[in-house]
């Protein structure tokens, strides 16, 4: 009979499940010279999801570490042909509606014991007038004095009342952002005014989750809003597949991702999917994007030409151009390669700032990298490169969606 | 012009490891300096924990690196503090002047490293700062001795970080760590320049884009590095550790710090110190952290474990042991605060004796990096 561990991670986070959650290692304890290490296992997180695995009968040690940075540790004895349940517990948080904040890296929580040094925070919904007005907008921006509602909404437009918060406390708010019936046909933006402190925060919306069996369904956008104006606002999506994946590439853990998303497996079909199925959710189409771009280094993957179609159908999405260029440019062989890359983040940046920060972190990595290099003669993207520069100044860089902090230098 | 920052040097064939550290407390234009103050310091002033953390990794490095596939090659060591010391090589037993870290020298010392991971694509090359940083965003400013120097273009004595990093892709070496050791609060480099963050030495360039070069920080935008006063950083502490095993796992087969492993470490151990109170909050953050190896242990490796009582307020009236078969390997008597001690990979047997509650054990824990935590649960009766 087969000797199996059903694992999981338990955390409370109103009733949400992240089926990539968690990645583990299971480590042989007893019979360590025969037994093999289990790698890159994907574990549920959430309250009642989990994984089951075949191993060898003996006494293990799982290591599980989460989006957040959180590891955690348990020692488990597998009884030969018995199915052994382990649970993994997380940190709980002080409120459940702040559990998925907490899963997927929303590192402000962290510091949740220092007294709040600020009082209600506003919001605003509105859109962009045009890609180059945000760049426009953003360039005039300094960080040597506060900056204004009225400077941010120059480049905005349709610009309307934000949600109450639906959950708060004396720290944390959150608002849920929905927009049942809406189409992705354009960029959305959040602004979050606290005493004089504007956070500018990109909108994946309406976002989808996308299932392989049951079609899509609405997703809400989770917006966290500390009391503490120091601390930025940070959105996450509550998708159960994708939300863990955009934490880990967030904080940089490329690693945990690679092993969610590790070739032919789940997460990959997922990943795979988000991106072919990008007239369903555009958003999460560039996500997979990114994923797929940073780790599957195969020349000529089945993907790259729906990252051609992703740039080409969403004129409106910055990030499909984007991530065409740095497609090409991660490839390139020839100048044709680099013409190619610089006309696409030229194209990018026309069309507004990147939805996803590591895109806006890839469009200042291209522009960078081509503007000195004599063969992609980039003459636009050496005028695009300041309002770049600046807006990745402002960015809050370990957040999966571009949040730019405008004019916070210095507020204590 | 002689390569004067190179405190250690193997002629080895093949690839080999090649090691620039940094370590900048004196700053003579900042605050407490010796020289004509810059007007805008925003409040930096001098750090003695700096120097302390570079001259602790570069002695480390030189004396116990061991990777059979990448050799330790090189290693440069810049310091700039109040009282300049040698560095006594343990390896070979020479001294050697420690150069002061001003931005020419580091400039200097940045182009030898590089031509250095140009020898072979396959050499490994590793980067540490510790000392003032700025942050904007994704630009990081880390600061050189003459930083402020001249009032006009303070930055001139600094260097991007990110654009040198991004340069790097012109340096042949395939994979390069980058560990970066400094404050990035929000003291703003904009007051003095608006999009310029320090020297560039080595420009970004299209010629070569799959080159591995994770960074790893000591803090999260926005956040202060604490470092603490005459010794060597938090972050500087826990890369030893780690280095020294909690960094360590085998799943390829053999104990190998690899990045990532050692990111886990890092973190682990910045957040034990942050949970003792020794430190506030440190979170090591890291972009683009791909895996590949870094240091092969000689055997296992001794593992961080803290050993507390749940609950914790009983722990001043708590004998504490850990026993390997049945054999007392180390106690210690009723004290305030957890018990931090470090054992080899294996499993051990936790007790808490008390003279008022029952025994409490924990049989049978396997300790594994990157750190274990045993909370021993005592039964509390009223």
């Amino acid at each position: 009979m087969t000797t199996r561990l059903q694992l999981r991670v338990h955390k409370v986070m109103s009733g949400e499940e992240a089926l990539s959650g968690a990645v583990a290692d299971i480590i042989p304890i007893s019979n360590e010279e025969s037994a093999p290490i289990y790698k890159g296992v994907v574990i549920p997180v959430g309250h009642s999801a989990s994984h089951t695995i075949d191993v060898v009968p003996g006494r293990y040690l799982v290591r599980a570490y989460l989006p957040s940075g959180s590891l955690l540790s348990q020692q488990v004895d597998a009884e030969a042909g018995k199915t052994t349940e382990t649970t993994l517990v997380a940190r709980v948080t002080p409120h459940e509606w702040l559990g998925w904040q907490d899963l997927v890296g929303q590192r402000t929580l962290e510091k949740r014991q220092h007294p709040s040094a600020s009082t209600h925070p506003q919001l605003l919904l509105a859109e962009p007038m045009s890609g180059e007005a945000m760049w426009s907008m953003v360039e005039q921006v300094t960080t040597t004095r506060p900056w204004s509602i009225a400077e941010t909404t120059v480049a905005l437009r349709d610009i309307q009342a934000g949600p109450s918060p639906s959950q708060s406390d004396d720290q944390t708010c959150s608002f849920l952002v929905e927009a049942p019936g809406a189409s992705a046909d354009r960029q959305r933006y959040c602004i979050v005014e606290r005493d004089g402190a504007i956070d500018l925060l990109s909108l994946p919306m309406p976002w989808r989750r996308l299932h392989r069996q049951r079609g899509e369904e609405p997703a809400p956008i989770d917006i966290a809003v500390p009391r503490d104006r120091r601390e930025p606002a940070s959105v996450a999506v509550q998708d159960a597949e994708l939300g863990p994946l955009l934490g880990f590439m967030a904080s940089g853990r490329l690693d945990a991702a690679r092993e969610i998303i590790k070739k032919g497996g789940e997460a990959y079909q997922q990943v795979f999917m988000a991106l072919h199925r990008k007239l369903e959710n555009p958003f999460a189409a560039a996500a997979g994007a990114c994923l797929l771009l940073q780790l599957d280094r195969e020349e000529a993957a089945e993907w790259h030409p729906w990252v051609e179609n992703l740039a080409a159908w969403f004129p409106w999405l910055p990030d499909g151009a984007v991530l065409r260029g740095a497609l090409r440019l991660s490839n390139a062989r020839s100048n044709e390669d680099l013409l190619a890359a610089r006309d696409a983040f030229a194209e990018g940046w026309k069309r507004g700032i990147p939805t996803l920060a590591p895109v806006l972190r890839l469009l200042l990595d291209g522009a960078s990298t081509l503007v000195d290099d004599p063969d992609a003669e980039a003459g636009d993207l050496r005028a695009m490169l300041p309002a770049i520069g600046r807006a990745a100044a402002c960015m809050v860089t370990d957040q999966p969606f571009t949040c730019l902090r405008l004019g916070c230098r210095g507020l204590t | 012009m002689a390569d004067e920052s190179i405190v250690h040097l193997a002629q080895q064939p093949g690839p080999v490891t090649h090691v620039i550290v940094i370590g900048v407390g004196r700053y003579p234009h900042l605050l407490g300096g010796s020289g004509p103050r810059l007007q805008d310091h925003q409040g930096l002033g001098q750090l003695t924990s700096p120097p302390e953390s570079a001259h602790e990794v570069a002695k480390w490095i030189v004396e116990h690196f061991h990777n059979p596939n990448r050799p330790l090659g090189s290693v440069r060591l810049l310091v700039s503090e109040e009282n300049a010391r040698v560095f006594d090589n343990p390896q070979t037993g020479l001294q050697y002047p420690v150069v002061p870290a001003t931005i020419a020298r580091i400039g200097a010392a940045f182009d030898a490293w590089v031509a250095d991971g140009d020898s072979n694509p396959d050499n490994l090359l590793v980067f540490y700062f510790c000392g003032h940083g700025l942050a904007n965003g994704a630009f990081t400013a880390l600061l050189a001795e003459d930083f402020g120097q001249n009032p006009a273009n303070a930055l001139d004595g600094a260097f991007d970080f990110y654009r040198n990093r991004l340069g790097m892709s012109r340096c042949k070496a395939k994979e390069q760590l980058y560990l970066v050791d400094a404050c990035r609060t929000n003291a703003d480099m904009t007051v003095y320049a608006a999009g310029y963050s320090g020297r560039v030495f080595v420009q970004p360039s299209a010629k070569n884009t799959t080159i591995l070069r994770p960074v790893l920080y000591s803090t999260l935008f926005g956040q202060p590095a604490h470092g603490r006063v005459g010794q060597p950083s938090h972050f500087a502490e826990a890369l030893v550790t780690a280095l020294k095993g909690a960094g360590s796992d085998r799943t390829q087969g053999e104990w190998r710090v690899r990045t990532t492993t050692l990111h886990m470490a890092i973190e682990a151990h910045l957040k034990r110190k942050a949970k003792a109170g020794l430190a506030t909050a440190q979170i090591s953050p890291a972009d683009d952290l791909a895996t590949f190896d870094i240091h092969h242990l000689m055997g296992p490796p001794h593992v961080p474990v803290v050993v507390s009582c749940s609950p914790e307020n009983v722990l001043p009236s708590a004998r504490l042991r850990c026993l390997a078969g049945g054999n007392i390997v180390q106690e210690r008597p009723p004290a305030d605060g957890p018990w931090e001690l470090a054992l080899q990979v294996g499993s051990y047997d936790f007790e808490a004796a008390f003279d008022q509650y029952p025994l409490a054990r924990r049989p049978g824990e396997y300790v594994y990096p990157p750190e274990h935590r045993v909370p021993l649960p005592v039964e509390v009766t009223p």
